[in-house]
């Protein structure tokens, strides 16, 4: 039996303006849905619509044409108030650049997430913060400022952060192209591990070994899905 | 065009808002240090050049009568440019039932000839018919009339007469009547005569070529020459030549000038903060062009470029605001002293300093930014992220941390860029200190008027024109109903003379002789002591006869005269009051002064709380009985009124430099927040990707200046210590003459903070409009 759907892309376009030139499509009427767990990977050169998808599915912007779904919720649907509080509870953000809060500890980082969203009760945020810590292996870094940690270890940190709120949906923007060949590994090995745990991890990304351990591979070019492969499950 | 001005111009063009920041900013500190710096410069030349419109005399001659004649002569002596004749009474008006003012009624020669002390029409007729006056502009708030009202007027002899008005005119060497209470009136001889007054014109008024030692020169030869001519010379008058309230005036520019230190400073301020914002945005791009070969002078060439190309035309825009604000208070500081200002324009060479200071403070302000970032290594510039990544947590609070972790982020962020906090903060905090030294110097002044009141104890205060019997107008007043206690002291205008000039007085005050045992006044000797009670010839002086007289200090010499007669006097002790230049002796002193003991010229009472204007009124009718009138009558309340109105310029400056700075301040607080979300711009996009809702968003914007607001209220506070000091410094001893005391009055800072909270309402409102309505991928992908 297959996954249920997590995310339903209907024929969404994204046009930017840009000013003195040209308007132009980072996507084109894209269609396709992506199941409630498993790695997704979304490939593509350079200027393809990879994070622009990216940006989508995560409610971090609003497409031009056609609809986002996310659980059943049509994210065209929520003010800018709605999306925050979805965006919140259901997403878990992974940048390139780790953007934790330089003036925040990592600890701080975490529950600054959890205050936002309210979900967990504020007596378990500090044990449940630690705890992902832990997982992601840089507890011992847990009262640090984000300066003060190597690359590696801040993007380790970033991960725990996106899953503060236990989001059934994690996306990372080319999470391992900040970062040595190490510590790619090792977010690798955490995104894959996370995706198999029942989550559903969407991932962009120029690494063509990272999406090779995806379950399913999407390509684009100029704004198209120009290839749509799922991993027959090894079970 | 050359590319380093192509560079800094294409920069610019591509961050409009900074490029605007900056603009305003340094716009903002030219408009400041315009108004301090432009007004300064019109008042210092127009306020002497308003005064020498009215031709002032350089020297009074008391005489019988003045003819035509006398004038041709006097006005070929050596030494004298002209020669006028005129006449001073001392009247009374009624500006409504029962309600007597002073009037100065001048007998004026010819109104067609005016040729010292002369005076401008304003409007109706320039001379007026026999049996009608001209009245002086500054007095119509007190009489309430216009041309073709009449006005009632009670003189000396104690005959009364209804006068029109048939025109206004303008006299800028006089006191501005509504802040005195009285109100002045020009007639012909003919008028005098009808009034019961004679015909005579007894002062014989000189101008004179030189200085004050040269009119004392030649006015000791017009009066040799009057009496060899047979002319019996009463009393020698060389009044001070400027305006009546030149104290006023000079403290005012004093502060203008503090308050252009001040302007200078904060344009500094503000500068320096947005240019090396603007600044640390280019850090990745001086890397760049030192990796392809830029040397320091090339780079710092660029953007010395980028911050005159902001600067020109922003100084020329603050200029032109600043000009606007400067003659609005030049024009303003006029109308308070009864002055007209010709022209508002400011001279070539000022303006060339504003424009100098103008250009000259933000390049001195990015000068440190720019060396700092010509200096960064190559590696270390590329890498610059544009904004500070602290390496410590820095909680200033341990308590914020209770506050939660949006408090904390708050706090945090703000001390991020520490000196753009501290500019902020200086900027914020020297507009909070400006007001609450505003304040403070203004309760100040109020407790100094309101302490010299309490020390006299009267509630209406009489200078009687005429001495009357003292013990017979006690009689009279002490039985009137409401009336708690009364005194008559010994009291008149006398003549003096300080030097070796005897008979040559330099100007006459008021002498006060209270008795002994007096209960209305009780004011401490500064220096010196009281006269004994049993010794004559023996005086004290207020210090603001002393700042006229600068003679009469401690063991000075004197010569008192009164009428015919005079007395040789001693100054034994020096106070300090809110008062007209006065002195003061012991009633033994002033009866051989005046010749005859038991006479009254001062009169005070103490009435039932609220009875003072019906008394005061009563009173009077008692003194025209007795063959006088007042020459001044207050009450307390309207006493009190006249001294805060004779501080309304210094407390409109003040506040004025307190609003200015209030404005500096919060667009200084405005500018800084706009930077720091500025460049936080991918930070709360993050913060939005992570679930913050816009009102998160706006509490973590406001919390951070909320954070600066608080810091300002607290150094503010701190500064508004010393500036009080030094501004009640300047005002009450150059000013007033008198120690004021330091209040550090609670009302400010309330007042501070309640503003700084709509200030820092107002001045995050766009940050924060501009953090929520930015797209979250746009505001991650930005830097």
């Amino acid at each position: 039996m297959s996954d249920p759907e997590l995310i339903e892309l209907r024929d969404i376009s994204k046009r930017y303006d840009r000013p003195g030139g040209p308007s132009f499509d980072a996507l084109k009427a894209v269609t396709c849905t992506i199941s409630a767990s498993g790695l997704t990977a979304v490939v593509g050169r350079s200027g393809s619509g990879k994070s622009t998808l990216l940006h989508l599915i995560a409610g971090l912007d609003r497409p031009s044409a056609g609809s986002v779904a996310v659980s059943g919720v049509s994210l065209g649907s929520l003010g800018e108030d709605g999306l925050a509080k979805w965006r919140g509870a259901e997403v878990g953000v992974v940048f390139q650049f780790f953007q934790l809060l330089p003036t925040l500890t990592v600890l701080e980082n975490l529950l600054l997430a959890m205050d936002f969203v309210g979900s967990v009760p504020a007596r378990d945020r500090r044990s449940r913060a630690l705890a992902l810590l832990d997982r992601v292996g840089v507890a011992d870094q847990a009262n640090k400022l984000p300066g003060a940690l190597s690359g590696g270890q801040q993007q380790r940190a970033a991960i725990a952060r996106a899953l503060a709120n236990d989001p059934q949906l994690l996306v990372a923007d080319e999470p391992t192209g900040n970062l040595d060949t190490d510590s790619a590994a090792t977010v690798t090995d955490l995104l894959t591990a996370l995706a198999g745990d029942g989550r559903s991890v969407v991932v962009v990304t120029h690494d063509e070994g990272f999406a090779a351990r995806a379950d399913r591979l999407i390509r684009l070019s100029d704004g198209m899905i120009v290839e749509d492969t799922a991993k027959a499950m090894s079970q | 065009m050359s590319p380093y001005i192509q560079k800094a111009a294409r920069d610019l063009a591509a961050q409009p808002g900074r490029a605007l920041l900056v603009c305003l900013a340094i716009a903002l500190g030219a408009a400041a240090l315009t108004v301090a710096v432009a007004a300064r410069s019109v008042l210092l030349r127009e306020i002497p050049a308003s005064f020498d419109t009215a031709d002032p005399p350089a020297a009074v001659f008391r005489l019988e009568d003045v003819d035509e004649q006398l004038l041709d002569r006097v006005r070929a002596l050596p030494g004298v440019v002209d020669a006028d004749a005129r006449r001073l009474v001392r009247a009374r008006v009624e500006v409504a039932p029962a309600d007597w003012r002073t009037l100065l009624l001048f007998g004026v020669r010819d109104f067609a000839d005016l040729r010292v002390s002369s005076f401008e029409k304003l409007a109706g007729q320039a001379s007026p018919a026999r049996g009608a006056v001209l009245v002086e502009r500054s007095g119509l708030p007190v009489l309430g009339v216009g041309i073709g009202d009449e006005i009632a007027v009670r003189v000396p002899a104690g005959a009364s007469a209804t006068l029109p008005v048939q025109g206004i005119v303008h006299d800028p060497a006089l006191a501005p009547g509504w802040q005195d209470n009285a109100a002045y009136a020009y007639a012909s001889r003919e008028t005098l005569a009808d009034l019961g007054l004679g015909s005579h014109l007894d002062e014989l008024r000189i101008t004179v070529n030189g200085n004050r030692s040269d009119t004392a020169v030649v006015a000791d030869d017009v009066a040799g020459w009057l009496s060899r001519n047979g002319y019996e010379v009463f009393r020698v008058e060389i009044p001070p030549r400027r305006h009546p309230h030149a104290d006023h005036m000079a403290t005012m520019l004093l502060l203008l000038s503090v308050f252009s230190g001040l302007a200078l400073l904060l344009s500094g301020a503000l500068a320096a903060s947005v240019t090396a914002a603007l600044l640390a945005r280019q850090a990745r791009q001086i890397g760049i062009m030192k990796a392809i070969g830029a040397r320091s002078r090339d780079i710092a060439s660029i953007y010395l470029a980028m911050i005159v190309v902001l600067a020109l035309p922003a100084t020329a825009l603050g200029m032109g605001a600043g000009l606007f604000g400067a003659r609005a208070f030049s024009g303003f500081a006029g109308r308070q002293l009864n002055l007209d200002i010709a022209s508002y324009a400011v001279g070539a060479p000022t303006l060339l300093a504003i424009v100098c200071a103008g250009l000259a403070v933000p390049l001195l302000a990015a000068a440190l930014p720019i060396a700092r970032a010509v200096r960064m290594p190559v590696q270390k510039a590329l890498q610059n992220p544009g904004i500070a990544v602290p390496r410590a947590k820095g909680d200033v609070l341990p308590l914020v941390g209770r506050l939660g972790r949006p408090a904390v982020l708050a706090v945090r962020n703000s001390f991020r860029r520490p000196a753009r906090l501290w500019l902020t903060l200086f900027a914020l905090a020297l507009g909070g200190a400006a007001l609450m030294t505003a304040g403070n110097v203004h309760v100040s002044l109020i407790a100094a008027v309101d302490r010299s009141l309490e020390r006299r104890g009267d509630n209406i205060d009489i200078r009687l024109l005429k001495p009357v019997n003292a013990a017979g107008i006690l009689a009279g007043v002490r039985t009137m109903p409401g009336v708690a206690h009364a005194e008559a002291w010994g009291g008149a205008l006398v003549a003096l003379s300080a030097g070796q000039s005897p008979g040559l007085s330099r100007g006459r005050y008021g002498l006060l002789a209270p008795p002994p045992d007096t209960a209305l006044l009780d004011v401490p000797i500064v220096e010196g002591r009281w006269p004994a009670s049993d010794a004559i010839g023996e005086l004290v002086v207020n210090r603001n006869l002393q700042a006229i007289e600068p003679a009469l200090v401690v063991g000075g010499e004197v010569r008192l005269a009164l009428g015919q007669r005079s007395l040789s006097a001693r100054v034994v002790g020096v106070i300090e009051e809110v008062a007209e230049p006065s002195l003061y002796t012991n009633p033994g002193t002033f009866a051989a002064l005046a010749g005859t003991e038991g006479l009254a010229g001062v009169i005070r009472v103490t009435t039932e709380p609220g009875g003072e204007a019906r008394l005061a009124s009563e009173i009077e009718e008692v003194i025209v009985e007795a063959g006088s009138i007042p020459a001044l009558l207050f009450t307390r309340p309207a006493l009190r009124q006249a001294m805060v109105d004779h501080f309304a310029i210094l407390l409109a400056l003040l506040s004025a430099a307190a609003l200015a700075a209030i404005v500096v301040g919060g667009l200084s607080l405005a500018v800084s927040m706009g930077l720091n979300v500025l460049e936080r711009t991918r930070e709360i996009g993050v913060i939005r990707a992570i679930g913050a809702r816009p009102a998160a968003v706006r509490k973590l914007i406001l919390m951070e200046g909320y954070a600066i607001a608080c810091a300002s209220v607290l150094l503010g506070g701190f500064l508004s210590v010393p500036l009080s000091a030094a501004v009640t410094y300047i005002v009450g001893h150059h000013g007033l003459h008198l120690t004021l005391p330091l209040v550090l009055s609670a009302t400010g800072v309330i007042v501070w903070s309640v503003l700084v909270i709509i200030l820092t309402l107002i001045a995050c409102i766009g940050s924060v409009r501009r953090a929520i309505k930015m797209p979250v991928c746009q505001a991650i992908a930005y830097g």
